[in-house]
């Protein structure tokens, strides 16, 4: 009694606490960008668009709940009625309260100008077609893996789908009429994320099923069709939504971060560790079959995983292919953007080789130490051909990777060696490597005191001690170089001076979502930037401001861009 | 346009009721009792309403089972059961169906999950019985084997 009221208790305040949470988090990210007053409105936004966002989703639901109702076969026996009931109400009073509540909205939107450009309308003009978009996807799974499997037509799964997707038509009108187009990318990113996973995903296991199907076919007893349905429904969902979002929209969209944050890491560098993966694997199923022990003398039995293997090969290597066509077309210098791409290609690929390494050292002490009884189960030679296969993919890859920014620390110097993302990478190589290592020395030591203390330091306990000293000698190795790497790197760069300018900086001009971000780089101020409403704004030229700026001899420095050219003015607080 | 957009909406909630009335006066079908599938609806119908006389009539002598067995066995309670398809092979045949079990209580929760059962049936002296179902009959030798 007394626990079930505490845990009551607790619930209501964890529910009023994120609320606060909430509220806060609006009322802090809200007032960034827009003058004091507007707090309030932020919070009426944050409750009006997710009161919406609810209302959309009941309306949605209950119509295509009630649409699928009316096509569902009749029953034997027992009659759902609860299912009736919540879609008659969510119909009937859920699709009035929606209407007024989006109109109320609209009119709003038209009305004031800052309502178009505040957080809560950017929220739900991208969350709810992406909602839409999900239901959806699975609802035309649903129906097209039921007729492609010749499997009974499921009515509620196409009433869903119907219903949704004129929810989603509808949004995203709505988002492409009343959301500037910077603000929009965000929903056409995800939109385009999912449609290229499952496509991707969908033509893989397609692939992969369907040349099973084929080598399979003298050995098979039961053909089972609902693979092949199943994959084919995939990329008949997944396709549809990568050509609308990326191909159509966002392709020809504006070069902006999360752009190239698409592009890069996700296009071109997702569809290389896709390919790598790959092709790892059907060289592993390859050595072990040539020169390893394979667990089955049956060729078909032994390379069943290796159709798929070789279909993310393809097809990481089309998609790669692809996203690096489309990177050339797009103009892009060497950003945080590039680095990122480079650095995480090069830390998966270290990683990688890394794991090779330990199980190849761990593979040596096995062979020269061999285990006092039989192990069933393992084979030494196949732990050392996957530790082989790893070691032989990863570290070429590293290399292409790391040379490529080696060449880049040369051409562009400090600017390179002082990026955030190569700092980060270092440090965090670095860190975890000591991490590492410092549990596998306790590890490795407590195996070998523990050995020692029951029958004497033998041969068998330097066996047993084997994964962690492999362990401290990968990571050993990894730490070490790039703490060299970073010592280099400090003995290159600059002796930074310390900063004198002023400490908070006010643009006022054009927008320019990139001055703002290099003034506060260059000078070490936080800096604002506001739009001129009389459109007499002249554009941004990034010396010319970081000049204005550290000549300012005051605290607090406000730089207005007009016809005339740029304008300080030092400020102080009262 | 605030005109059209009520008179579209008003239209769209005129719609659901209608929808919701023909779904909730939507009777359901009496199958031919000398058939598999009809004697499987009788036997369903009479296990969720809890009679389990009329449900212990409905099953074959072979089964093994009685009206206690029938009264222990699992009782889905609100089950929503669809026909899937019936396979019948001379005296012997095998009704397979569809079920959507339990709900929740309230409007936001979860409107319970599906699956296929399978429920044997076999001709007794020209009556079609029940004779198993691993889903409704696990206590009786039948099904247990």
């Amino acid at each position: 009694m007394s626990i079930g009221l505490i845990l009551a208790i607790f619930s209501i305040l964890v529910q009023v606490g994120l609320v606060v949470l909430v509220v806060l988090a609006v009322r802090h990210f809200g007032s960034r960008t827009g003058p004091r007053g507007t707090d309030a409105g932020t919070v009426r936004r944050f409750f009006q668009y997710l009161l919406l966002y609810g209302l959309m989703v009941v309306a949605a639901v209950g119509l295509s709940d009630l649409v699928g109702l009316l096509f569902q076969e009749p029953a034997l026996a027992g009659d759902n009625r609860d299912t009736l009931a919540r879609a008659l109400t969510f119909s009937v009073f859920g699709i009035p309260m929606f209407a007024v509540m989006a109109l109320w909205s609209r009119r709003r939107l038209r009305q004031d100008e800052d309502e178009v450009r505040s957080l809560g309308w950017a929220f739900y003009a991208t969350v709810a077609p992406l909602t839409a978009l999900a239901v959806d996807m699975f609802a035309l799974h649903d129906v097209v893996s039921a007729v492609l499997a010749g499997q009974r037509f499921d009515w509620s799964a196409l009433s869903r789908f119907v219903v949704w997707s004129a929810v989603w038509l509808v949004h995203w009108i709505a988002a492409k009429r009343m959301l500037d187009d910077d603000r929009r990318q965000g929903q056409l990113v995800i939109g385009s994320l999912i449609g290229l996973a499952t496509s991707v995903t969908g033509v893989v296991w397609l692939l992969g099923a369907s040349v099973d199907a084929i080598l399979d076919q003298a050995n098979t007893v039961l053909v089972q069709q609902n693979q092949l349905a199943s994959a084919a429904a995939v990329v008949v969902v997944g396709a549809p939504v990568w050509v609308v979002y990326w191909l159509r929209t966002l392709s020809g969209g504006r070069r902006t971060s999360l752009w190239f944050g698409y592009v890069l890491p996700v296009g071109v560098g997702g569809s290389l560790v896709l390919a790598v993966v790959g092709a790892s694997l059907a060289l592993y199923q390859l050595l072990v079959w040539f020169v390893g022990e394979p667990a089955s003398t049956q060729a078909a039995q032994h390379f069943k995983g290796t159709p798929t293997a070789g279909a993310c090969v393809v097809v990481g290597a089309v998609s790669w292919w692809y996203h690096r066509q489309v990177l050339a077309r797009a103009t892009l210098g060497r950003t945080e953007v590039t680095r990122v791409y480079e650095y995480l290609m090069a830390g998966i690929a270290l990683l990688a080789a890394a794991v090779g390494l330990t199980m190849v050292v761990v593979t040596l002490v096995e062979s020269l130490v061999p285990a006092p009884a039989v192990e069933v189960g393992t084979s030494v030679v196949n732990s050392l051909l996957s530790g082989v296969t790893l070691l032989l993919v990863g570290g070429p890859l590293w290399w292409v990777f790391w040379s490529r920014i080696g060449r880049a620390t040369r051409e562009y110097g400090p600017e390179e060696l002082g990026s955030p993302t190569r700092r980060t990478y270092l440090f965090v190589l670095f860190g975890l490597g000591g991490v590492v290592a410092v549990v596998a020395v306790l590890v490795a030591a407590f195996g070998g005191i523990q050995g020692a203390l029951q029958g004497g330091f033998d041969a068998q306990v330097v066996r047993e001690m084997r994964v962690p000293v492999a362990i401290l000698l990968a990571t050993g190795a990894i730490s070490g170089y790039h703490w060299v790497v970073y010592r280099d790197d400090r003995s290159r760069l600059p002796v930074t001076s310390p900063q004198h300018g002023p400490h908070y900086v006010l643009l006022v001009g054009a927008p320019d979502g990139i001055v703002g971000d290099a003034v506060e780089r260059l000078t070490g101020a936080r800096v604002d930037l506001w739009v001129r409403a009389d459109g007499l704004a002249g554009p941004w030229a990034v010396d010319d401001v970081v000049a204005a700026v550290n000549q300012s001899g005051a605290d607090a420095v406000a730089v207005v861009a007009g016809p005339a050219g740029l304008e300080t003015i030092g400020m102080q607080r009262r | 346009m605030n005109r059209v957009l009520s008179v579209f909406v008003g239209a769209v909630v005129l719609l659901a009721v209608v929808t919701g009335v023909v779904v909730a006066r939507r009777a359901t079908p009496a199958l031919d009792p000398h058939t598999p599938e009809g004697v499987v609806q009788q036997y369903l119908q009479a296990v969720v309403a809890g009679d389990y006389r009329v449900a212990a009539n409905l099953i074959s002598p072979s089964a093994g089972c009685d009206i206690s067995d029938v009264a222990s066995a699992y009782n889905p309670g609100t089950a929503r059961i669809v026909l899937n398809h019936t396979a019948v092979d001379g005296d012997q045949a095998v009704v397979t169906v569809d079920v959507t079990e339990g709900s929740g209580e309230g409007p936001f929760e979860s409107t319970g999950y599906s699956h296929t059962e399978r429920i044997t049936v076999a001709r007794d002296g020209g009556v079609w019985k029940i004779t198993g179902s691993p889903w409704l009959l696990s206590p009786c030798a039948s099904t247990k084997g």
